[in-house]
């Protein structure tokens, strides 16, 4: 269940810009955060790897999102956790 | 997982991803900031990502002998405390189920598990079987320890020169760019290059993709700190097809495989035609070269710049259109930029920073 902290690089453009953030706010997984300069911090908390990394995916195909770069990765599957 | 630690996590994750996009280091979570601290039963230190060339500083978080988190390194010049999807992947593919983590002998169509001792016997008799048969290909990611230490293994200890890195497809054509053209195998630029251009020109590169924390440098000024010239750089994406850095460059110029070298040529040409080059510095620090005529080496023969000049006369900017696919308008409009001494304009060739 990877936690993962990302900085999200918006479009310039309002459009588009707004549109992203929409799509955004409404998606369970995320957690939204600052927003300054066309720049939002924002956490997935997923069940696996696997999802978060189609969440990245679904995040960079977002027309008003230039950019993902990722701050903070805390890595920790179901599959490989020995606790559970 | 438990449920305070996920909390715990979530909450740095989001001080990291925050304290990136304020900018200001003091509000990074203290389990993040600084190597060798621990905090929540995770011990930090410090690594580089050894994934790609750019070189980014990277946290580590260890837990009972485990990666369990990594982060950016607020303190890196490089990254600035980010990451890419490569980051991303850095501390979790040593936990992959497909990683190989002991010796595999193919017996017959499959691969049976040995010791260690086992194995290097096994290496050690096939080279000394036919040392001469024996091949040793490397890597560009190998350490110079390493690399020195196979060079002196195959050419002192086996007398054999069956060895060679992957750097022979990727570094080893630019080096051999870097000598001809600088004399010294050095890329003529540094990141900072990326902070302050006002244009930059990618020549098939694909920084998007394959540097992303270089690219953004370039598309993400002010949330980097970059001052003074902290605009947008122009982007002009060059290439034989349209990548990721196509969609975020501020134009895509459509290539033909090969124009790279007849654009550059059009430019030229263009250049020297309008008189429109720093005359005083071609004639204090540039010397010409051209292939032979019969048996053309790498490095040519010297020419002078008349006869350069000459060579080049034939690349107008129609011809050099015909060759490499981009209009003759636009040839102009490059060249337009070259000779503009106020503009700083950065070039990324093939992949990388060269």
């Amino acid at each position: 269940m990877p936690v993962s902290g990302l900085v999200v690089s918006l479009s310039s453009e309002k459009l588009p810009r707004d549109e992203a953030l929409q799509e955004i706010r409404c998606e369970p997984r995320i957690i939204m955060g600052t927003l300054k300069d066309n720049r939002l911090a924002i956490v997935l908390d997923t069940d696996s790897q696997a999802e978060d990394q189609q969440l990245w995916n679904w995040l960079e195909a977002l027309p008003g999102v230039v950019l993902v770069e990722v701050a903070f990765i805390g890595f920790e599957t179901k599959q490989d956790s020995t606790s559970e | 997982m438990d449920a305070d630690r996920r909390k715990f996590l979530k909450e740095a994750a989001m001080a990291a991803a925050s304290a990136a996009v304020i900018g200001r280091s003091q509000a990074v979570h203290s389990s993040v900031v600084e190597a060798s601290q621990v905090d929540g039963g995770i011990r930090w230190n410090k690594a580089p990502c050894r994934f790609c060339g750019t070189g980014c500083h990277v946290q580590v978080g260890v837990q009972q002998g485990e990666v369990v988190a990594i982060a950016g390194d607020k303190h890196a010049d490089v990254n600035k405390g980010l990451l890419c999807v490569k980051g991303y992947h850095v501390g979790a593919i040593m936990y992959g189920r497909d990683r190989l983590t002991k010796p595999l002998l193919r017996k017959g169509a499959e691969f049976v598990e040995i010791t260690w001792e086992q194995a290097i016997d096994t290496i050690a008799r096939r080279i000394l079987r036919a040392p001469e048969k024996f091949a040793f290909y490397g890597s560009g990611q190998w350490t110079i320890p390493e690399g020195y230490a196979a060079q002196k293994f195959m050419k002192g200890g086996l007398s054999n020169n069956h060895i060679d890195p992957n750097a022979r497809l990727c570094m080893a054509s630019a080096v051999t760019g870097f000598i001809a053209t600088y004399g010294v195998d050095e890329p003529a630029g540094c990141y900072e290059d990326l902070d302050t251009c006002d244009v930059l020109i990618n020549w098939g590169n694909n920084p998007a993709e394959n540097h992303p924390v270089l690219f953004s440098r370039v598309v993400d000024r002010p949330a980097h700190g970059v001052k003074g010239r902290a605009k947008p750089a122009h982007v002009i994406d060059i290439g034989t097809r349209r990548t990721r850095t196509s969609e975020l460059a501020t134009e895509f110029l459509l290539m033909k495989p090969h124009g790279d070298v007849a654009l550059a040529l059009g430019i030229m040409h263009v250049l020297v035609a309008e008189n429109n080059y720093d005359a005083n510095f071609v004639e204090k620090h540039c010397s010409f070269r051209a292939p032979q005529e019969s048996n053309p080496t790498l490095l040519g023969e010297a020419i002078s710049f008349d006869e350069f000049k000459q060579r080049i006369a034939k690349y107008t900017p129609e011809h050099a259109a015909e060759l490499s696919g981009i209009s003759a308008a636009k040839i102009r409009e490059l060249a337009k930029l070259f000779a503009n001494r106020d503009l700083r304009i950065t070039s990324l060739w093939c992949m990388g920073m060269n």
